[in-house]
């Protein structure tokens, strides 16, 4: 069981209005008995007021998010986080390590028996690449379902691929996944993938691809190298990949673009894939 | 339904909280007066709540407008009360609050800036531990003490018009 936190680590959460229940009491008993952590909660509720005005908090966001830096785990945190028990003999870690490479290197499925025997699901864990996904800004959604609903033409000389043949291919929740796309001249794009529920993430640009220009026959590939493969996950059901692609000069991320006013400049590629269970 | 008695003893150790904060902010002559009058509001205002959790920052909002309207009488003598004026003066003073906020989280250290934008896009806990890589929660919970902390930092060195708790 995780050891409670110092309650003074839970204001910066407090501000930013992600608490759970349990920290929040945690956080408000003990700020009930300490004058400095009571100010420092006074001086924080600042902050949490500003925060919760969703606009202000969108654009806080929005800035965040231009100016995300990829934050990797060092080797030495990501085999820590595979072997955290320090007593491991010396020949337990080397098999890990065999099983660790093994799985980067494709050679061995993460969902084999062997992997998820040296690895466990912690270690597996640890090798997903899912911080590759992006939820979608409430302007990103609307104009990600708005040009959906009233899609663009097609765009006959923008190429998008699986790394499966077919025009649906199937992969199973846990298969590994690599998008790829190449457009013949510069653009600025948005890859979103729409789940089996309606709702969409984005894939491009994302935290280690973080402008939407590409250039003219560049294979842009999601993730991008040395990153990985991405892990299909659940739900189960039918995937929509889709690419927007918009003259160079737009930026589909800016605030309070609509869709009325950029359609006529963009075009549209689709793919289609299904998730077994 | 609420227990009295647990409400009654929250609410005395919440005014002892209040008293020594309102004295560092206007004074120990007034700090006692503007307790008793956040706690009047809350015990009135909010009958259905008995939980600290649901106390203190209902406390903390009340005595933060407590704090302000004392200053704007203070700072407006015997003239009488311009509500416009004081409501554009309350606005101005948001308004600096989330420019200073918004610089400040820019000027934040990378993995302070990551951890707060998983903060705000709403990933729990364990999620954020997975995403930035720390090895623990209580590392993630290090990790955003020290963030909070050096944000803190950043607003406190800004001029002195912006920092005021309202």
């Amino acid at each position: 069981m995780t050891p409670a936190p110092d309650p003074r680590s839970l204001i910066g959460a407090y501000a930013t209005g992600s608490l759970t229940r349990t920290e929040r009491e945690l956080l408000m008993r003990a700020a009930l008995e300490d004058d400095s952590l009571f100010a420092l909660l006074a001086e924080a509720d600042d902050w949490r007021e500003a925060l919760a005005d969703e606009d202000f908090r969108q654009t806080v966001l929005a800035r965040l998010r231009a100016t995300s830096e990829p934050i990797r785990p060092s080797w030495r945190d990501r085999l820590a986080a595979v072997f955290p028990k320090p007593w491991l003999t010396g020949a337990a870690a080397a098999a890990g390590i065999v099983v660790i490479l093994l799985v980067r290197s494709g050679y061995l499925s993460e969902s084999s028996p062997a992997a998820r025997i040296a690895l466990g699901d912690a270690g597996l864990a640890a090798l997903h690449s899912a911080d590759l996904l992006q939820t979608p800004t409430p302007a990103e959604r609307a104009l990600e379902s708005s040009s959906r609903a009233d899609p663009p033409p097609a765009a006959r000389d923008a190429a998008l691929a699986l790394d499966r043949a077919g025009s649906n291919p199937a992969y199973r929740i846990g298969d590994r996944q690599r998008i790829g796309f190449t457009l013949p001249e510069r653009a600025s794009v948005l890859l979103a993938e729409e789940l089996p529920d309606g709702s969409a993430v984005r894939l491009f640009p994302n935290r280690f691809q973080e402008s939407p220009s590409v250039q003219p026959n560049q294979t842009v590939r999601v993730p991008p190298d040395g990153q990985g493969d991405r892990q299909v996950e659940g739900p189960p059901g039918q995937r929509v990949i889709r690419l927007l692609v918009f003259p160079p000069d737009i930026d589909p991320l800016a605030p309070g673009l609509a869709w009325e006013g950029l359609k006529a400049q963009a075009r549209v590629v689709e793919r289609r894939y299904r998730v077994n269970p | 339904m609420p227990d009295p008695g647990a409400r009654a003893a929250i609410l005395v150790k919440v005014r002892e909280r209040i008293v020594r904060f309102a004295a560092s902010k206007v004074g120990a002559e007034y700090a006692d007066d503007l307790a008793n009058d956040t706690i009047q509001v809350v015990e009135t205002k909010y009958r259905d709540k008995d939980s600290e959790a649901d106390l203190i920052p209902l406390a903390v909002g009340v005595m933060k407008n407590k704090i302000r309207e004392f200053r704007r009488q203070r700072d407006r003598g015997h003239a009488p009360l311009d509500e416009a004026r004081a409501a554009a003066a309350d606005d101005s003073r948001d308004a600096d609050l989330r420019r200073l906020l918004y610089d400040s989280i820019a000027r934040l250290g990378p993995r302070c800036r990551e951890l707060f934008r998983l903060q705000l896009e709403g990933y729990t806990s364990p999620e954020i531990q997975r995403r930035l890589g720390a090895r623990t929660l209580r590392t993630l919970y290090t990790w955003t003490f020290r963030c909070t902390e050096e944000l803190r930092k950043i607003m406190n060195a800004a001029p002195a018009a912006n920092k005021e708790t309202r």
